[in-house]
This record gives structure tokens, C-alpha cells and sequence, in this order.
């Protein structure tokens, strides 16, 4: 198992940024529309824990116009047989770990089960679901 | 710079009913930024173009085909063409730009990939480099990823049967195009 922070409880809500460019077309998500699975394809995967990012949703996107950003809980990447753990980082409050092997379809699981609290702008020439 | 030269057969997209390439209306659509492809003379069928790619490579490119491609072909290369331009850290977390020989691999792919039967793909950017392609439709997700080292790969599962799997290089164009032709079906 990968290391695992306790101390981050289940209902803990962690975010991602996902870029434009990074979105794609999904019908069995109810916007026909979801972040690639690319998006989480790395063991050691960065995130926030959203009650410590320092200005919110705008603060974690500053310098990063046009991106969006998915959410998900401790408990849900747990699910997946995922570790959380804190990485301090000085320049972002509440930075952590998504740690653990992403198989193609744990990867595909949690790009569905994401919420995209922030949605990335849409590139021309590229479709944006129903939304 | 790195330069590379590719010429890549696309004649095999050709299917009816679909709308002929109009060279002198495309160049007329295209943003002033893009790069300029060229119907070459000698070869009515070929369209000839360049690629700078964020990372100092370059592509020199000539696509041979019917002159009857798909839409999706086109936006296929419009996306590449934007994805191409990408700069170290497009993603935020320390992405590569994409490389010339990821591109070059989807090119020779692109009849496999890409015909007016099939749904069209959505072209992806990965953080190594790499193109990816996917379908995800009908319970079916279909993924090829080309690498930027040169690998293909592709994963598959169907969410009615529960089957899923997985290939890579010599693997692929067979089991990618039995799958396409199942997604190619109506719902």
C-alpha cells in the first residue's frame, strides 16, 4: 500500500488544476464532458487540500487563466487504493500527494468521479460536452 | 533545431459522400498564426506544411491522400497544430512540450485512426510529450497514446462485458481498428 496520511480524513476535499487542453468528451458523464485521464496519470500526484489553499479556487489558479479545476475527497482516492500525504510547499498552502501506481482504468475512475468545481475554458475548435 | 522529414500515406481515408478539401477556402479560414499548408502542384493529392514545436524541433510534413478526407481529419490537425505550440509546463505541473516524433508516430497512424465511419477522436496532450487519442462512447473507451519516444500504446474497456485491456507497438493498429469498427456501429 502507499503511504497514507490518517490525519487526512475521508471527507477531506482535495483539487487539481486540469488544463483546457487536457479536457475530453465522455458520454457517460452527465456534461458529456471530463478531464483526460492524463490528468492523473502520476504516482506521486499534486493536489490541495481546499480548506488551506490561500485565496480559494482564484488563488490556486492565479498565473493559470482558462484552467479548471476538479474535486474529489481523501475517501474517494482511498477507494481507489490511493494514499494522501502532505508536501509542504511555501508557496502553496495545503499542497499534498495523491500517491500511489494509476492503473489505466483506476485513472479512468477518477476522471469520471471528479467534480469539475472550476471548468477550463474551451479551446476552439474543440468540443465542451453539453456545458 | 532538429529537423525531421516525413511523408505519410493518408489515401486509404477515402470514403464518399464526404466533402472535398478546398485548399483556397481553408487558407482563407485559417487564423493568421497558423501555419500555412500548400496543395503542391506536381501532387493535387498531397498537402505540405511545417511544424515548429515549442521544444526547437521541427516537422516538415506532406500528408498524401484522395483530397477526400474526413472532417476529423482536419481537426485532428488543426488540434496538433495547437498542441505543438505547447510550452514546457503547459499543464501546470511541470509538463514536456510535445515532440516531433510522437506527432510523426500519429501521422503514420492516422489511417487507422481517422476515417469518416468513425466517431471523431479527441486529441490529448500528455505530460510526457506524447499525443493522445480517445473515444469514449456507447460504454466503450478507447485510448492510444503515442509516445514521445516513439511507443504506442493503446487501452481498451468495455463497460458491458467488463473486458479491458491493453497493448503496446506491434499490438496496436490491429486491435485499435476491430474496436473503431465497433464504435463506428450505431447505438
Amino acid at each position: 500500500m502507499p503511504p497514507d496520511d490518517k490525519g487526512i480524513t475521508d471527507d477531506t476535499e482535495l483539487w487539481r488544476r486540469i488544463p483546457p487542453d487536457q479536457m475530453t468528451d465522455d458520454d457517460q458523464v452527465p456534461s458529456g464532458w471530463r478531464p483526460s485521464t492524463g490528468n492523473f496519470d502520476k504516482y506521486e500526484m499534486s493536489v490541495v487540500i481546499a480548506a488551506e489553499s490561500v485565496g480559494g479556487l482564484d488563488g490556486l489558479l492565479s498565473g493559470w487563466e482558462g484552467f479548471g479545476v476538479a474535486s474529489f475527497t481523501a475517501g474517494e482516492v482511498r477507494q481507489l487504493e490511493f494514499g494522501v500525504v502532505r508536501d509542504p510547499d511555501p508557496k502553496l498552502p495545503g499542497h499534498a500527494l495523491v500517491v500511489g501506481n494509476k492503473s489505466h482504468g483506476k485513472r479512468t475512475r477518477l476522471a469520471r468521479l471528479c467534480r469539475l468545481i472550476r471548468v477550463p475554458r474551451p479551446i476552439p475548435g474543440q468540443s465542451a460536452g453539453d456545458g | 533545431m532538429m529537423t525531421a522529414t516525413g511523408e505519410f500515406a493518408i489515401a486509404s481515408l477515402s470514403r464518399t459522400g464526404i466533402q472535398p478539401y478546398s485548399p483556397a477556402a481553408r487558407r482563407v479560414a485559417r487564423p493568421k498564426e497558423a501555419p500555412r499548408r500548400e496543395t503542391l502542384t506536381e501532387e493535387p493529392r498531397a498537402v505540405a506544411f511545417e511544424l515548429d514545436f515549442a521544444n526547437g524541433e521541427r516537422l516538415k510534413v506532406k500528408l498524401v491522400g484522395s483530397g477526400h478526407e474526413p472532417t476529423s481529419f482536419w481537426h485532428a490537425l488543426d488540434r496538433i497544430e495547437h498542441l505543438s505550440r505547447l510550452p514546457s509546463g503547459w499543464d501546470s505541473y511541470g509538463a514536456r512540450p510535445l515532440s516531433a516524433r510522437a506527432v510523426r508516430r500519429s501521422f503514420e497512424l492516422f489511417s487507422s485512426l481517422l476515417d469518416d465511419r468513425t466517431p471523431e477522436p479527441n486529441v490529448i496532450p500528455t505530460r510526457e510529450g506524447g499525443l493522445q487519442f480517445e473515444w469514449h462512447r456507447q460504454g466503450i473507451d478507447l485510448e492510444v497514446t503515442c509516445e514521445s519516444s516513439g511507443t504506442v500504446s493503446y487501452y481498451y474497456a468495455d463497460s458491458k462485458s467488463g473486458e479491458e485491456r491493453e497493448g503496446v507497438n506491434g499490438a496496436t493498429r490491429q486491435a485499435v481498428q476491430e474496436i473503431l469498427r465497433r464504435l463506428s456501429q450505431p447505438a
